[in-house]
């Protein structure tokens, strides 16, 4: 029944001599010659071990700029910031206002960009897609191993780029660099280009790992995976490579122009010239729609994965889901003049707007799928089952806050306002990090062969739920109620939900700092990971935990389904690691199939 | 040609008892190989729709000044797209080879295309949908766009600071002296013209060296005073002057040194002083548009020689008479100087 | 049963040639490479869509600007530059053939009749068009400095221009110095008929460069 290693021929001479069975976290030699190995790795599960890292350190930055833009929205005018460097806190100075309001600007902009260019969008594919798309596929490495490694060094030149421009006083032109502020602004030159060049090269990063992907997926299935074997994660990967690929270029242009606009004047968005704003504004939301559902899908993906192994059921609906997932990345790119329609005319408004409602159809169906997944399941209440379930709820919540803002008529009152940072914090961060934080829950044993502290995961997992929606539910009534977004001062009437909002994300910094000493404990001193601690049936528990540095011992022969878990036994799967109540196990202590014996299918 | 269920010559037939490709050591399936003959006679289809771009754009022009029409704008740009898109094709599935590979490349290609139209036609769904404005909403549109309000700009548009500078630039006292003698040098070759064999070679050798003087580029690049134009300028006739009588073309060579010497006698303070800055900008307005660049010593076709050296007569001519002549030489008269190379008069 | 390895004693490079372990055969790995650097080709295209943009944009807004600045460049330099690069697309194509056949000494010839294309394609950019006019002032936006134009939104015009052909000719050199190290690598062995991967992907790349000069052509050249 269970398919792989017994059914193959036997492997060829190996000439890697014994540490081809070594984990790949094995070190080879001395402190430097590890550090070697890494540096010049063209493993992609160490490629994806290092991107994970700088992605949550740049989570991590990104979010102290966060906390510092709520310290300063505590009060409705002091300027916390100046009150830092004058020493005087708490002290209203007219005289202060424009430093204040400067460093805000900047403060936001520097949260924006990081957490858009450097965390959001390679966060999943780049760590949890690179580590493990080889894997469910059954390959030893993605297409191109050397363009990964490539992809991955012109991430790290292109964030020294953007904390340079960071350490040289940073822009304040907010993540979107809108013309004409942008290209007339007072920041010298070099922050502001190397912001955009920035931007610019870390496209090209997302581009070649998008690449990658796709060529992947089409050419290095295992023998007998068919695309509708896959887990469905590698076709939400699939989808957001697309995406990448498709969309990434339109932003390197675009900046490559505004840099033209900002050094030589060239016109093209300065209407004073005969060029038009507006323009730039569609040139960057061409790429910047799509991009985010490249943040969105992989997180789907990863949930899909989470509640079907988790709840030990098949998933329902596979090829809805597949084929949502392509059409998610489809309708992506025909939607992005619903983040102007207060710029454009209202032809183009009103067709964008009824084309927006379209996304909701397969971003719907995937919501409805996954509840019927959970329907009847045998649940197992650990860390990666609860935050997909709070990506359930966080995501509903962010993609129907979305419908007010994709109607002309109300978007026109909403825009601008806190509603929408609301409305996109619950889809990115309420979406995408929460899926991410279920992924290397999930699929940390796997990575590193520990297990982590279960208790203090769900610790971790609830004060961020807890503290996320205190921190971002007050905000859509803020932005109901007129706050604009991007303003250090406002009017005394939305104090009070500014300082819940501000209390609200301690709690959620708590959250991510219990997680921080979950990880690090784990790995310093976490019990040793069984190889499929879940019961999951794709091909990634096939491997060992860590994963030896070839993958496989053998090249592995899909001969089930991802989520049959109604007909299939997982591989290398001990019930004792899977704790599953008494009443769903059988005499013979196995679990009893999902679904009613009558209930065939 | 290829046995449809043999893994070497057809990859795609997965062959589950030799899942690593041991038997066949990774031996390539024959790749096609897209022959000299067929990459040439692209290549002679590539030039041929190349030439017949060019052609069809020539043709418009002559239909439209035949017909005394003009063509709506669509007519230029969909027949240089459709050929355009005929060549593309043509480098795709031959050079590219896309014809004779994984049909999943060709799909890649058009699915790019399609993205790129969706964001072509969205984007001009937007900027194309803006005049329709509701009245009580827009307040008095202002044809702008000109760098008018920009910082830096005076104050003007872009365009008429440059021709402002420009006119600033040769009002200078010692651009005009040197643009007085390239006017006086044209003025004795058209004279020159109507004396006779050795006259029509002067008139060559003396229009082209105005020509010379007035060419644009060396106008930009003149900076600092130009030193006794009147007297280099003769130095370098008397030099042309001996070339020709040592070719054996006396009376060109005489015609030439008297030009020479006439030009030392010119009264430069009179003529300075009663120069017309407008009417030498419109002359080398006709200079720079009509017959492409003005390279030293490069005498256009007889037809724009006859355009631009009216121009210039017309406009240098400094024995009064207020015709300016408009922008693309398209003047049609001849000049009503009295070809004198000591003229002095007043243009406006 | 392939014929083409050679029977003299050295094995040259390319017959020596091993496929990356993760693929399964080489003719995968060639695959593999081709589609990959298709999607590549995607990601060009769509660079040059926002110029492309950008150009339908004010093209429509402003078409006396347009004309005007159509006029004001030669077509046949710009006819000339697409004969080169045409040209320098057939050399190319002939050298992959070159190298299918293991007619080395041929192929390096064509790499490089394809390098001394884009060469002149640059230096007839750069002396007849780009000095001539920047010279005189034909610049974009605000460096604009020409004291004849007859439409105030000219200076977009040569935006637009600039902005297109310096970017491909960017490109141009980009694939100038892939040709150039294939080259090299030619004529160390490199290359043959199991082995030309590198050579064909090059050779999509100039093409694709050659195609995008086939649409700015008479974009730019040939308005009236």
């Amino acid at each position: 029944m269970a398919y792989t290693a017994e059914n193959l021929t036997p492997h060829p001479h190996d000439a890697h001599g014994h540490h081809a069975h070594a984990s790949y976290l094995e070190p080879k030699g001395g402190v430097i010659a590890t550090i070697w190995d890494w540096a010049t790795t063209v493993d992609h599960k160490k490629i994806g071990v290092m991107y994970l890292f700088t992605i949550l350190f740049m989570f991590f930055l990104g979010g102290v700029a966060a906390m510092a833009v709520r310290i300063e929205l505590l009060d409705p005018v002091r300027i916390s910031a100046t009150g830092v460097i004058s020493g005087q806190f708490f002290k209203a100075d007219a005289s202060n206002i424009n430093i204040g309001n400067n460093f805000y600007n900047r403060l936001f902009t520097l949260h924006g960009a990081i957490m858009v260019f450097m965390v959001i969008v390679p966060s999943i594919p780049a760590s949890l897609g690179n580590f493990f798309l080889p894997l469910m596929l059954g390959a030893k490495d993605v297409a191109f191993p050397r363009l990964n490694l490539l992809s991955w060094y012109i991430y790290v030149f292109g964030s020294i780029f953007a904390v340079c421009s960071i350490i040289l006083g940073g822009v304040d032109t907010g993540w979107t660099f809108y013309t004409p502020y942008s290209t007339t602004t007072d920041a010298e030159h070099p922050k502001v280009v190397l912001m955009v060049l920035a931007a610019f090269i870390l496209g090209f990063s997302s581009i070649l790992t998008g690449l990658n992907f796709i060529v992947t997926v089409h050419k290095l299935r295992a023998p007998g995976m068919g695309w509708f074997d896959m887990p469905l994660f590698i076709w939400a990967i699939y989808s957001s490579a697309i995406i990448q690929v498709l969309a990434t270029p339109v932003i390197g242009i675009t900046l490559l122009l505004l840099t033209f606009e900002r050094i030589f004047r060239i016109g093209i968005f300065d209407p004073a010239l005969g060029g038009d704003p507006v323009l730039y504004q569609h040139f960057f939301w061409f790429y910047s729609h799509p991009v985010v559902y490249v943040m969105i899908l992989p997180g789907m993906g990863i949930i899909s994965d989470v509640l079907a192994v988790q709840s030990h059921k098949k998933i329902f609906g596979y090829r809805a889901i597949a084929f949502a997932s392509l059409g998610i990345a489809a309708v992506s790119f025909i939607v992005w003049g619903h983040h102007m329609f207060t710029s454009m005319s209202e032809l183009a408004s009103t067709v964008f707007s009824a084309l927006t409602f379209l996304v909701a159809i397969p971003t719907a169906v995937k919501v409805f799928n996954w509840i019927a997944t959970l329907y009847k399941g045998s649940i197992a209440m650990n860390t990666p089952m609860l935050y997909a379930l709070i990506f359930l709820f966080l995501f509903s919540i962010g993609g129907l806050t979305g419908l007010p803002l994709g109607a002309l008529s109300t978007d026109l009152h909403l825009h601008h306002s806190y509603f929408v940072v609301a409305h996109f914090h619950y889809v990115m961060m309420g979406g995408t990090i929460m899926a991410l934080m279920a992924g290397i829950h999930h699929w940390w044993p796997k990575m590193f062969g520990k297990m982590y502290n279960e208790m203090w995961g769900m610790v971790g997992a609830m004060l961020v739920f807890i503290g996320f929606n205190i921190t971002f539910l007050s905000q859509f009534l803020l932005g109901t109620q007129g706050m604009p977004r991007r303003y250090a001062s406002y009017v005394d009437e939305f104090q009070f939900l500014h300082v819940v909002s501000t209390v609200g994300s301690w709690v959620l910094f708590l959250g991510f700092v219990v997680h921080f000493f979950t990880f690090v404990t784990s790995l310093a001193m976490g019990k040793k990971a069984p190889a499929n601690p879940w019961g999951g049936l794709t091909l990634e528990w096939v491997a060992a935990s860590p994963p030896i540095e070839h993958n496989f011992e053998h090249e592995p022969i899909v001969k089930s389904g991802p989520y049959d878990f109604d007909t299939t036994v997982p591989p290398h799967w001990d019930p004792k690691d899977y704790p599953i109540p008494a009443a769903n196990l059988t005499a013979g202590g196995r679990p009893k199939m999902a679904h009613s014996p009558d209930k065939e299918r | 040609m290829s046995n449809a269920a043999d893994p070497i010559t057809n990859p795609e037939v997965f062959d589950e008892t030799d899942p690593h490709g041991q038997h066949h050591h990774g031996q390539h399936r024959s790749h096609v190989i897209v022959g000299p003959a067929i990459l040439r006679t692209i290549l002679v289809f590539l030039l041929f729709f190349t030439a017949l771009t060019v052609a069809t754009a020539q043709l418009e022009v002559w239909v439209e000044h035949t017909f005394n029409m003009t063509l709506p704008w669509w007519v230029n740009v969909f027949v240089a797209m459709s050929i355009a898109v005929v060549k593309t094709i043509l480098v795709m599935a031959f050079f590219m080879q896309l014809k004779y590979d994984n049909p999943l490349n060709t799909v890649l290609m058009l699915f790019c295309f399609f993205a790129l139209g969706l964001f072509l036609l969205f984007t001009g769904l937007d900027l194309f949908s803006r005049g329709i404005v509701y009245d009580f909403k827009a307040g008095p549109v202002i044809m702008g766009g000109t760098g008018k309000g920009v910082v830096g700009a005076n104050d003007l548009p872009v365009t008429t600071a440059a021709k402002m500078k420009f006119m600033q630039k040769i009002a200078e006292p010692d651009m005009k002296s040197y643009l007085i003698i390239a006017q006086a040098i044209e003025h004795a070759a058209i004279a020159a013209e109507h004396k006779g064999e050795g006259g029509v070679a002067a008139a060559k050798v003396l229009s082209a060296h105005s020509h010379h003087m007035m060419d644009l580029h060396r106008i930009h690049a003149l900076h600092g005073p130009i030193s006794a134009p009147a007297a280099a300028a003769a130095r370098e006739l008397e030099e042309d002057a001996g070339k020709l009588r040592a070719s054996g073309k006396t009376a060109a060579a005489d015609i030439v040194a008297g030009v020479a010497k006439s030009l030392t006698g010119i009264d430069m303070k009179e003529a300075v002083a009663s120069y017309s800055v407008e009417a030498t900008f419109a002359a080398l307005a006709a200079v720079a548009h009509g017959g492409g660049h003005v390279h030293g010593g490069h005498a256009a076709n007889s037809a724009d020689k006859s355009r631009t050296r009216s121009g210039l007569t017309n406009a240098l001519d400094l024995e009064g008479g207020g015709r300016v002549v408009p922008h693309r030489g398209a003047a049609g008269g001849h000049a009503e100087s009295k070809g004198n190379a000591e003229g002095t008069g007043e243009r406006h | 049963m392939s014929t083409l390895t050679p029977t003299s004693s050295p094995k040259p490079l390319w017959a020596k040639y091993v496929h990356a372990s993760h693929f399964r055969t080489a003719a995968e790995e060639f695959d593999a490479s081709k589609f990959g650097f298709w999607l590549f080709l995607t990601t060009e295209v769509l660079l040059f869509g926002g110029i492309f943009c950008g150009y339908f944009i004010f093209r429509t807004l402003y078409p006396e600007a347009w004309r005007e600045g159509s006029h004001l460049l030669d077509w046949r330099f710009g006819g000339g530059n697409t004969v080169v690069l045409l040209v320098s697309s057939y050399t190319m194509a002939m050298s992959i053939y070159c190298i299918q056949k293991n007619q080395q000494l041929r192929a390096q010839i064509n790499l490089v009749i394809t390098l001394l294309c884009g060469a002149a394609f640059l230096y007839i950019k750069l002396a007849y068009e780009y000095i001539p006019k920047w010279s005189v002032g034909k610049r974009p936006g605000m460096l604009f400095d020409y004291p004849f134009a007859e439409s105030p939104h000219l200076p977009l015009w040569w935006s637009i221009y600039y902005c297109g052909t310096s970017i491909h000719a960017a490109h141009v050199i980009i694939g100038m110095i892939l040709i150039a190290r294939v080259l090299y690598r030619t004529t160390k062995g490199h290359y043959g008929p199991t082995h030309y991967t590198m050579v064909e992907i090059t050779g999509l790349y100039w093409h694709l460069v050659d195609l995008i000069w086939i649409f700015l052509f008479p974009l730019l050249y040939l308005i009236h």
